[in-house]
């Protein structure tokens, strides 16, 4: 998510986008009489978290594969980075998707516990051999003599042996290979090699000056043998310094080959593999024409991957495929069939599908699918029981920490810099400690304590460690690698505004911005939209002493000045409550000499409000129905993977209210799930 | 002093092993990273493509502004000598004298529309779109309403990289002003790619790095499958306008692309390999922005692609670079000449000297790509252009933005001058570089009318032999 940072903000026109309602309306149903739901996307690229996760469980990797890694970025957008609106594919993508799911298909078939776990209807025992390789130079199980890692492989420079054990689950013949390469001494001779098993030499062959395959067939019994490299003809010529060297860059033993393509699995069995797994993928059943079409691709498998095993080429072929499919790399929305009211409801599987890439980043589970083969989620009273056991899972907190991290910025706090003379508590470890606080605070007041916006904005604890116990003045942890709730101090500092991540991240390296805090505050606590600040912007003056930054800030942008209505009114206020707050994030009662003065007044909705301090600030933001809506709006931004609209507003009400009665963001997230925003999606033409 | 280029340190993870990146987070094995040839080879069989590249630095350069001198530009417009230049120590410039008989230093080109609230922002934009700057998205997220020249070169030559051009980048992904430079169209930004390594296995486009000799027609097979699935897709009802522009890019993205068969250095290729992922750090940006000029050079070289842009830093270049063993502030402190990114702070003592330097810098570094293609013998064929998206740090001023060509692109450019224009619309430029490297009007005529429409069209006569 972009969050965006006015520097100097002296433009007119600024009312701060408050056109907007504050507070819930009163007396009516609010889906009886809502605005038509907002247009939104029908295919939603997953992201590639998500591409991430759905392959691992679609597939039953043990861990992630990791291959997103490499997949081109997507540049930044509106609302979060899940913005369906804002996600596409790319030339450079496809390519990216390409070679991973050729790459994740490799994996599979080459694998025979994967492969087994993958495409359990194949009924074969030997469909895949077992298959070791070694790579020499970072192998501790080898023994040498007369040899040594070059960094290229391991190189024999004398006479000598290279020795690996393995240890064979299944007796049967078995594919030795080696790779080597050798230098010679000036007589364009080259090393013998004879490769070896337990011993006994089971082939020789010369190498050549460029790396060369050598594979030689052997049977072998189950249990422990040991590979053997040998170099048997060493030579050095003193005169040129030339050397006749033999280096190994892998081993590679495969098998066992006996029964290799064995053809006895059939359309029965290829059949029922699609309709699990390209179901799966798609998440949803196959219809019958579907079921043929991803045959017809089995059938190809044969002849595009060639191994001689057709079933497995097959599969091999049809996992390239699928993992490319448009059904698989999309969240599709199928529905276009309105209801009574004019909307289209989503099905069972498209509302799987969507609450599980919300809540827990990935693709349904096995629950899931079944909820949705008995059509249960289309109730919204089912739903809500689905989403509420969904955040009970340990899978639902990464993607509840994604989003505070994306709505928070936490990213940037890898930029936060201080004067290190000035603030001896900062070091390089800092910003990471602060951005941890924020998402172990997150986790502790949304998961432990089951607690509300307001207590998000406004506990009396955090979650520290000694460093930011210290910055905060409280007791804390006895080190810095031990994190433990605190308790503030009631008069310095309330929830997630007072932490380092907001003041120190909203600051120069000697000096508060009251402006970017301002800013931070309107836009994303209480989603006021603050215009871009005119081009040539006036500087700040310089400090002056016994000047505090207040009154520099206040008297180039305040009252009777050319910023007068954007920063008089709407940014300095919420800015200067945090003045009692220095660069760092520590608590100060004087600037620069002179008192701190944290006071103000703001309209907050339709309401006027003042403070004298920082605390009281974060006490009427926490209690007033805007930030609980700002809040909410974020959440549905989240949920439903696209931008809010003016049509959501009153679709938000009864959240609001809730919350604002003191609902638990658990549930605030669980209301969401349960409204027609959630469930249904508008009724449109194609343009 | 031919060149300023410092390698510097290069930053990789601690205890790099080859085992660890070949494996995924789970110990899955995934790649076997080398080729199986170890000789670079590039193609060097004269062919006649054409190609241009485009290598952005940010924060505008030390040329005459706001009571500072210019140190910049040569002395005086007219011929450009290498020895004339070479002598004109106190310019940037003279950098890069050797290649004054081919080069042509503009001044005087301008970005002609303003920006939306944010400088840098609205100067990316422009840099190589010459379109209007949008009012949503505003600000440091506005976008340009138009294609940019590497585009719309690369999309006239469809056999080369699928008609793409490589988009590369390098610099921090802070959520703040990333890749600011190429466009598909109005609103359309391409990412950019920030590490040599994935752009390299992207071109090269085999898995494992395993020759397979079913590979190409396993993807026409493919390809053909997932064509007619996105098909189905794109014809059913009710789709939103972005679900209609994303399928169709995507339907477009669907193709049997060449693959890159010449390679780099194996040394250098495992370096990338190794630095992956690490090119965000301050330390590593020039030696990843000389990689993916090594990619470039190689990929004009072997005919793979025709048009590319190199990003250097993101849009307001916060970069710290080490210059003659100092660490320097961020560049964008530096070009704001205080010790912060907004208009109040410290003054930074030596600023202008420190940015001057930093100018050096890039002048080295654009100095690394054209020996590069000079050595694959492609500099001739092609037209490199060092540009900014500033005119200068002070004023963020979008007159005068310096754009340095060096290459003829196949004897269609009259190089070897400096030019001060006066304020010619940027435009013209792209109409006359795209004119040059082989790109025609519908009519078969010069390209006349590529930018925003209600510029004036045309070329800039003097640039054409």
């Amino acid at each position: 998510m972009r969050l965006f940072y006015a520097l100097l903000l002296l433009g007119v026109g600024c009312d701060g986008g408050r056109a907007g309602k504050d507070a819930p309306s009163e007396g009516r149903d609010s889906e009886d009489e809502a605005a038509a739901l907002p247009s939104s996307p029908r295919v939603y690229r997953l992201t590639h978290d998500q591409w991430e996760r759905a392959t691992q469980d679609l597939l039953g990797l043990p861990e992630p594969s990791g291959l997103s890694s490499g997949f081109i970025g997507d540049t930044l957008s509106e609302g979060f980075e899940n913005n369906g609106d804002a996600l596409l594919v790319s030339s450079e993508l496809f390519r990216d998707y390409q070679l991973a799911a050729e790459t994740l298909a490799g994996m599979v078939v080459n694998d025979v516990a994967l492969y087994k776990a993958v495409v359990p209807q194949d009924p074969r025992e030997n469909v895949i051999p077992d298959e070791w390789r070694w790579e020499v130079e970072s192998d501790t199980s080898a023994s040498y003599d007369n040899g040594g890692v070059d960094g290229v492989g391991w190189m024999l420079w004398s006479d000598g042996t290279l020795s690996v054990p393995v240890e064979l689950t299944r007796a049967g013949t078995y594919t030795y290979t080696a790779r080597v390469f050798s230098s010679d001494c000036g007589d364009g001779v080259y090393a013998d090699v004879e490769l070896a098993v337990d011993g006994a030499v089971v082939h020789s062959f010369v190498a050549t000056a460029d790396y060369a395959d050598t594979a030689v067939e052997v049977s072998l019994s189950a249990g422990s043998h040991t590979l053997g490299v040998s170099f048997t003809n060493d030579c050095y010529d003193e005169g040129s310094g030339r050397d006749r060297n033999l280096t190994i860059d892998w081993l590679n033993l495969y098998g066992p080959i006996d029964g290799l393509g064995d053809t006895s699995a059939g359309e029965a069995e290829a059949r029922a593999w699609i309709i699990d797994l390209v179901g799966r993928a798609y998440r949803r059943p196959l219809s019958d024409e579907e079921i043929t079409a991803w045959l017809a691709v089995f059938d190809q498998g044969a002849e595009l991957v060639g191994s001689g095993d057709a079933f497995r080429d097959g599969v091999q072929l049809v996992l390239i495929t699928v993992l490319q499919s448009p059904s698989f790399l999309y969240r599709i929305e199928r529905s276009t069939t309105p209801d009574a009211a004019g909307v289209i409801p989503l099905d069972d599987y498209e509302l799987a599908s969507k609450l599980s890439f919300a809540l827990w980043g990935t693709m349904p589970d096995a629950w899931l699918f079944d909820l949705a083969a008995k059509g249960e989620l289309s109730d919204p009273e089912t739903l809500r029981e689905v989403a509420r056991a969904m955040l009970t899972d340990a899978r639902a907190q990464p993607a509840v920490a994604d989003f505070h991290a994306q709505l928070l910025a936490l990213d940037q706090t890898v930029n936060i810099s201080k004067d290190a003379e000035r603030f001896p508590l900062f070091s390089s470890s800092l910003p990471g400690w602060m951005r941890e606080e924020a998402e172990r605070f997150v986790d502790a007041v949304i998961f432990e304590d089951e607690g509300g916006v307001q207590e998000l904005l406004s506990a009396d604890f955090t979650v520290a460690n000694r460093t930011l116990a210290q910055l905060y003045g409280v007791a804390g942890p006895a080190d810095d690698d031990t994190w433990a709730r605190v308790a503030l101090n009631p008069a310095e500092r309330a929830g997630l505004l007072t932490q380092g991540w907001f003041l120190a991240g909203n600051a120069d390296s000697t000096t508060p911005s009251p402006i970017h805090r301002g800013v931070f505050v309107n836009k994303q606590i209480l989603c006021y939209a603050i215009p871009e600040p005119p081009p040539n912007v006036t500087p700040l003056p310089a400090s002056e002493e016994g000047v505090t930054n207040r009154d520099r800030v206040e008297a180039h942008t305040g009252e009777g000045t050319c910023g007068e209505v954007c920063h008089g009114t709407l940014i300095n206020p919420p800015g200067f409550a945090f003045e009692g707050y220095d660069a760092i994030g520590a608590f100060r009662t004087t600037d620069n000499g002179a008192p701190v003065d944290a006071s103000g007044t703001f309209t907050l909705g339709a309401e006027q409000v003042s403070w004298t301090t920082g605390v009281q600030f974060v006490g009427l933001v926490a209690a007033h129905a805007q930030s609980h809506r700002c809040y909410a709006t974020h959440w549905l931004e989240y949920l439903l993977a696209r931008p809010a609209t003016d049509a959501d507003e009153d679709r938000l009400d009864p959240v609001v209210t809730a919350s604002l009665g003191g609902a638990s963001i658990q549930d605030l997230i669980v209301e969401l799930v349960a409204s027609e925003s959630f469930r249904a999606r508008a009724d449109e033409v194609s343009p | 002093m031919r060149s300023l280029w410092l390698p510097g340190p290069l930053v990789v993870p601690a205890n790099p092993s080859r085992r660890a990146v070949l494996r995924g987070a789970g110990g899955v094995a995934l790649a076997l990273p080398f080729l199986e040839s170890l000789a670079p080879r590039a193609r060097a069989d004269g062919g006649d493509g054409r190609y241009a590249v485009f290598v952005r630095q940010a924060n505008g350069v030390t040329q005459a502004d706001d009571g500072e001198p210019d140190s910049f530009w040569p002395q005086a417009t007219g011929v450009l000598t290498a020895s004339g230049l070479a002598a004109q120590t106190d310019r940037v410039l003279s950098e890069l004298s050797v290649w004054a008989p081919k080069m042509l230093a503009l001044k005087g080109i301008k970005f002609n529309f303003e920006s939306s609230g944010c400088g840098h922002s609205g100067g990316g934009n422009q840099c190589l779109t010459a379109a209007q700057v949008s009012s949503d998205p505003s600000g440091a997220e506005s976008l340009a309403m138009g294609e940019s020249i590497d585009n719309f070169i690369a999309r006239h030559f469809p056999d080369h990289n699928g008609g793409e051009p490589l988009t590369l980048y390098t610099g921090p992904r802070n959520d703040y002003i990333e890749e600011v430079l190429s466009y598909r169209g109005p609103l359309d930004l391409r990412a950019a790619e920030d590490d040599p390594w994935n752009a390299y296995k992207r071109m090269v486009g085999l898995p494992d790095f395993t020759p397979d000799p079913l590979l190409d027609k396993r993807r026409v097979a493919v390809n053909d499958v997932l064509r007619e699935q996105l098909d189905a897709l794109r014809a059913s009802p009710k789709l939103s306008s972005s679900d209609v522009r994303r399928l169709d890019t995507h339907l477009e993205a669907v193709r049997e692309f060449e693959r890159l068969t010449c390679e780099l250095a194996q040394d250098e290729l495992q370096m990338m390999m190794l630095a992956s992922g690490q090119g965000t750090l301050n330390e590593n940006r020039v030696t990843f922005a000389k990689w993916h000029m090594d990619l470039i050079a190689l990929a004009f070289a072997c005919d793979f692609a025709r048009a590319a842009t190199l990003q250097i830093g993101d849009g307001n270049d916060a970069t710290e670079f080490t210059i003659n063993g100092q660490l320097l502030p961020s560049f964008h402190f530096i070009s704001h000449r205080i010790y912060s990114d907004g208009a109040e702070g410290e003054a930074i003592e030596g600023a202008y000297e420190m940015h001057n330097a930093i100018d050096r810098l890039f002048a080295g570094m654009f100095d690394h790509l054209l020996s590069r293609l000079d050595e694959h013998g492609v500099l001739d064929r092609s037209v490199a252009v060092w540009c900014n998206d500033l005119g200068n740090g002070p004023s963020h001023s979008y007159d005068d933005v310096p754009f340095i060509l060096v290459g003829e692109a196949g004897g269609a450019l009259n190089t070897g001058y400096f030019h001060d224009f006066g304020g010619v619309t940027n435009n013209k430029l792209f109409n006359s570089i795209a004119t040059a490297v082989g790109v025609t009007a519908e009519d078969g005529g010069p390209v006349t009318t590529f930018g925003d429409p209600s510029l004036e069209p045309g070329l800039i006569d003097e640039l054409m032999a």
